[in-house]
């Protein structure tokens, strides 16, 4: 089975880990053991440092473009961050950027709709990561997210999002309903290391919604892979969330 | 940073989509009478069964919670004899009446169960407590493991002859006193079952104590059995510290044949 990672970090993680991966070939080393072909890739500097670590990012990827994808880390809701939107827009359009990552903040539809309608219209996919605080630590996600989730899916249909969380549990009602009523929502399986979630979200939203992602280095890639393998579904629904959902989301062939 | 070790060939398999039918799996830390998807006993025990199947999970120990000790047993009593060669019993107890608590304690294990679960939520006074020792005794003169939600690593020191499972122990694998605890206490375990696993987690106990002292559990069915046996089959270990923490170690704890892999 092919696998495509929608969620991996070079760099130094937030949390003491006893893995890292300072360089994408440290990163394709891992990912050719463990089997893993594609992966949408982000830099842990950019955490902070948007610009350095979007640009590091690049240079990284540099040469393994048949294999991984940058993921630029943005954080519009600081104001000391924040780039202007039309800036940044530029900036996703030069790089060829297909996936932006977006930091826990109810990410409100009228407060950043520039930098939205922007995505919207490039196709950009929004990879959220709901979790507040970083790392290994692991809370609920803070319940204004949802509201403001659930309005920006629906004002803007076309904008395609990934939501992620470490602990996503408490909030299975809001993740199925906006799975449900959001055909431009999916979520990073992950998130759900919960009783029967590969089957049961499954039978519920399909296996089109679901990706696979790894959390690596904090997680191991290969526990998240079993989760599908053992699954019981049929196996090109195994296939949909291994590789070919992702595929499509961010425009991959092959 | 760590370099990198190959993978267990059952850490392989699993990796291409292989059940491990041939070596014993043996989950050591499960539920029953939780009301997983709003499931009733029968229903979540048919269940259960049919994720460890699977999984090729061969055994699961399992305990309740709640407030009525007697009641959540039964009900463990219940499940497992649906299916007494898949589930192993484990008593639960509050600690805080003890006259009754040793009374409770005979009446498990005349019901067939092996082993205590115990959750320091559900407690007023500290395992420690001098009123506690019984309990230990009564579990050390059984052979009776205690797995702890919410370990205190003086249990393992002052109770030498008992053997303590720290369920979610593996969270602890950066925390030096405890792993001084492990290495200091023979009597000390870890559970596997971790909220929380950090890539190379298991590596890392395995070089510091060794493979003897790590027992694979999943928090099945709160947790997803596939996600976190698949924490443990991702470890870059050897054929044999992986056998020992899927399922030797427990056994041996426990007296357990393994001439039987997988009954299916
Ligand atoms: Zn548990």
């Amino acid at each position: 089975m092919n696998f495509f990672d929608v969620n991996c970090c070079l760099g130094t993680p937030p949390a003491e880990t006893p893995y890292n991966f300072p360089d994408a070939d440290a990163l394709l080393r891992e990912m050719d053991d463990v089997g893993i072909e594609r992966a949408m890739v982000a830099h842990e500097l950019a955490r902070a440092f948007p610009v350095r670590g979007n640009q590091r990012l690049m240079r990284e990827l540099a040469g393994h473009a048949d294999r991984l994808l940058p993921s630029w880390m943005l954080n519009p809701n600081c104001m000391f961050a924040a780039a202007e939107a039309k800036d940044t827009l530029k900036q996703l359009d030069d790089n060829a950027v297909r996936m932006v990552r977006f930091p826990s903040m109810p990410p409100y539809a009228w407060a950043m709709a520039e930098l939205l309608a922007g995505l919207e219209e490039r196709r950009i996919a929004l990879y959220f990561d709901l979790s507040p605080g970083q790392g290994l630590n692991h809370q609920p996600v803070p319940e204004p997210i949802w509201p403001a989730l659930h309005e920006l899916a629906v004002t803007r249909p076309r904008l395609r999002i990934v939501l992620f969380a470490r602990k996503l549990s408490p909030h299975y009602m809001h993740v199925l309903g906006l799975l449900r009523s959001c055909p431009n929502v999916c979520l990073d399986l992950s998130a759900m290391q919960y009783w029967r979630a590969t089957e049961r979200l499954c039978g519920s939203v399909g296996p089109e919604r679901l990706l696979f992602g790894s959390y690596m280095p904090i997680y191991h890639a290969a526990q998240f892979m079993i989760q599908i393998l053992y699954a019981r579904i049929p196996d090109e629904a195994k296939a949909k969330i291994a590789f070919g959902n992702l595929a499509r989301l961010v425009g991959v062939t092959g | 940073m760590t370099e990198l070790k190959p993978f267990s060939r059952y850490g392989r398999r699993a990796l291409r989509g292989e059940r491990l039918t041939d070596i014993p799996i043996i989950d050591h830390h499960g539920h029953l009478g939780i009301e997983p998807g709003g499931l009733s006993l029968d229903a979540e025990v048919a269940e259960v069964i049919a994720v460890m199947d699977d999984n090729g999970v061969s055994r699961t120990a399992v305990f309740g919670f709640g407030p009525d000790t007697r009641d959540v047993n039964d009900l463990i009593l219940r499940g497992v004899a649906q299916h007494p060669d898949r589930f192993i019993g484990y008593a639960t107890l509050l600690m805080d009446s003890p006259g009754d608590v040793m009374k409770e304690l005979e009446r498990c294990r005349g019901a067939g169960m092996v082993g205590l679960k115990l959750h320091v939520a559900f407690e007023k006074e500290p395992y420690v407590s001098k009123r506690f020792k019984p309990v230990w005794e009564f579990c050390a003169q059984h052979r009776w493991p205690v797995i702890i939600h919410g370990m205190d690593e003086r249990l393992p020191r002052e109770n030498p002859d008992t053997v303590f499972i720290a369920a979610h122990g593996i969270e602890s694998v950066l925390n030096e006193a405890s792993v001084r605890t492990v290495r200091e206490c023979p009597n000390y375990y870890w559970c596997t079952s971790a909220t929380v696993m950090a890539m190379g987690a298991i590596e890392k106990a395995v070089s510091l104590f060794g493979a003897d002292r790590l027992i694979f559990g999943s928090d099945v069915p709160l947790n997803n059995q596939a996600t976190r046996l698949g924490s443990v089959l991702a470890a870059r270990i050897s054929d044999d510290a992986m056998r020992k923490i899927l399922g030797g170690n427990i056994a041996r704890l426990l007296g357990l044949t393994l001439r039987d892999s997988f009954p299916m």
